[in-house]
């Protein structure tokens, strides 16, 4: 009688193991009995939605990229096996996906459920954009017509801007890596950019996975600089949407966000400009009228400087509204503030003149060539002539220097 | 002019100036003074107003695992 050599359960189990082979099987099914253990464990069972049919799938949180609760229709790629302790049949998860676009949607509505509640789309941790950026990064696929628009758009609204470029996949199995990668780069370019705009055209909730992925939603927070999100129109917000410190509706829109437009700016110069010359006008105004007090000629060389100033502002702002990239307007502007100095200047010399007549006729200035004033002590009268005082009375005198008291007798 | 000057710090100096000399408390010396200043701002960001291009550059970002 053949006695067949018996092995230990845990040889057997391993014996079992090995005839299931190493290779991974990837299985579709719904989800139930999910639960969560110690927080490092995750335990579910696979079933399908019609026949009775289950299977026990485990994985380590970590590995866990999506929310998963029961009903929920998951791909799960893992190894078949029995587990030796419990010597139940099992999966070993090494990745879970969502499948169909109702899963979709609801993993992405848990993933966003749990990242606002820890604040990463909170309204007064949004980030405003630099007035005028002039270095900023952009992360777009080089092919796409959104990084095409953006570049667009954005000429057209300023110039001169250094544009720091990371090519990416935007959809497929590398797109994430590819955008966690450039917003690595990026924030470590000296000088960092000033901002960082990531861009693509609109797609479907599957093709946006990277966008609503919570690896880059992390990246957004985490990223030194503000971020503007824009994705092409006709679609779910996503998730970096959500983070995004600016959201932009398109690729374009972006560009709109990001840069203000140079014609508002040149009209905000032009009315800068303008006040400017308003001002510097009224406060030669306000001295010409203080020196007509003393000098009527320095207070007329200095009102015509100013109606000189002003028709020459005139011709200067119209030019600088019309020809940006016309010289002459700064020539002009050199001209009159040499004129204006001018013009102060002799009106200044007219003053110096005034105020060398008024000092001449300061009462000190007459005592120093040595008459003197005389006052009666009693009251500080002035006395002007000789019955103004009465023998006995007391007087003081005021000399060029010092005093002197004095009896009348 | 200082040196590595941007658009937005020539903008915003160039309000200050504006609002100084509207604030009606400056002699002709220093309205003179601020006005040249206010001048050279101008220029500067007129030309860069100006400028049609934007420079791209393209960066190769390293593949994180």
């Amino acid at each position: 009688m053949d006695v067949q050599k018996s092995l230990t359960v845990s040889e057997f189990l391993l014996v079992v193991n090995e005839l299931l082979g190493g290779a991974d099987a990837i299985v579709e099914g719904e989800i139930s009995q999910f639960s969560v253990s110690h927080g490092k464990w995750v335990f579910f069972t696979l079933k399908d939605q019609e026949a009775e049919a289950v299977v026990e799938c485990f994985m380590m949180a970590f590995a866990l990229s999506t929310p998963l609760e029961n009903g929920m229709l998951v791909r799960v790629t893992g190894k078949p096996g029995v587990h030796l302790r419990s010597g139940r049949f099992r999966i070993s998860v090494t990745r879970v996906e969502p499948v169909g676009e109702g899963a979709l949607a609801r993993a992405l509505a848990l993933l966003k459920e749990k990242l606002a509640k820890e604040g990463l789309f909170a309204a007064d941790r949004k980030r405003a954009l630099p007035l005028a950026p002039e270095r900023i990064g952009l992360i777009a696929s080089r092919d796409s017509a959104a990084y095409s628009d953006f570049l667009k758009i954005l000429k057209h609204r300023f110039g001169g801007l250094e544009i720091l470029f990371c090519h990416v996949q935007v959809e497929g199995p590398a797109a994430l890596n590819d955008i966690l990668a450039a917003f690595d780069t990026l924030s470590h370019q000296t000088p960092r950019p000033e901002a960082i705009i990531l861009t693509r055209g609109g797609g479907s909730l599957e093709s946006l996975a990277a966008f609503n992925a919570e690896p880059l939603a992390r990246a957004i927070y985490a990223c030194p600089v503000p971020v503007v999100v824009g994705v092409g129109h006709e679609r779910d917000i996503t998730i970096a949407d959500l983070v995004a410190d600016v959201r932009a509706s398109t690729p374009s829109n972006a560009a709109e966000l990001l840069m203000p437009d140079r014609h508002a700016l040149l009209e905000q110069l032009k009315s800068n400009w303008s006040r400017l010359s308003q001002g510097l006008n009224q406060i030669i105004l306000d001295e010409a009228q203080l020196l007509a007090r003393f000098d009527r000629a320095a207070s007329h060389s200095l009102e015509r400087g100013r109606e000189r100033t002003l028709a020459l502002w005139g011709r200067l702002s119209h030019s600088v509204e019309v020809r940006l990239q016309q010289e002459r307007p700064q020539e002009m502007a050199e001209r009159l503030l040499r004129s204006l100095r001018e013009t102060y200047l002799l009106a200044r010399q007219s003053v110096v003149r005034s105020q060398n007549l008024l000092i001449s006729l300061n009462p000190s200035a007459v005592l120093k060539r040595g008459y003197s004033i005389v006052r009666r002590r009693v009251n500080q009268a002035t006395v002007r002539q000789a019955a103004d005082v009465r023998t006995g009375d007391e007087l003081d005198i005021t000399l060029g220097n010092g005093k002197i008291g004095a009896i009348v007798d | 002019m200082k040196e590595k000057i941007t658009f937005s710090i020539a903008s915003k100096e160039l309000e200050q100036i504006v609002q100084a000399m509207e604030s009606g408390k400056l002699d002709i010396d220093e309205a003179l003074a601020k006005f040249e200043h206010g001048l050279e701002l101008t220029k500067f960001l007129k030309k860069r107003l100006s400028e049609v291009e934007n420079r791209v550059k393209e960066l190769k970002g390293e593949k994180k695992d």
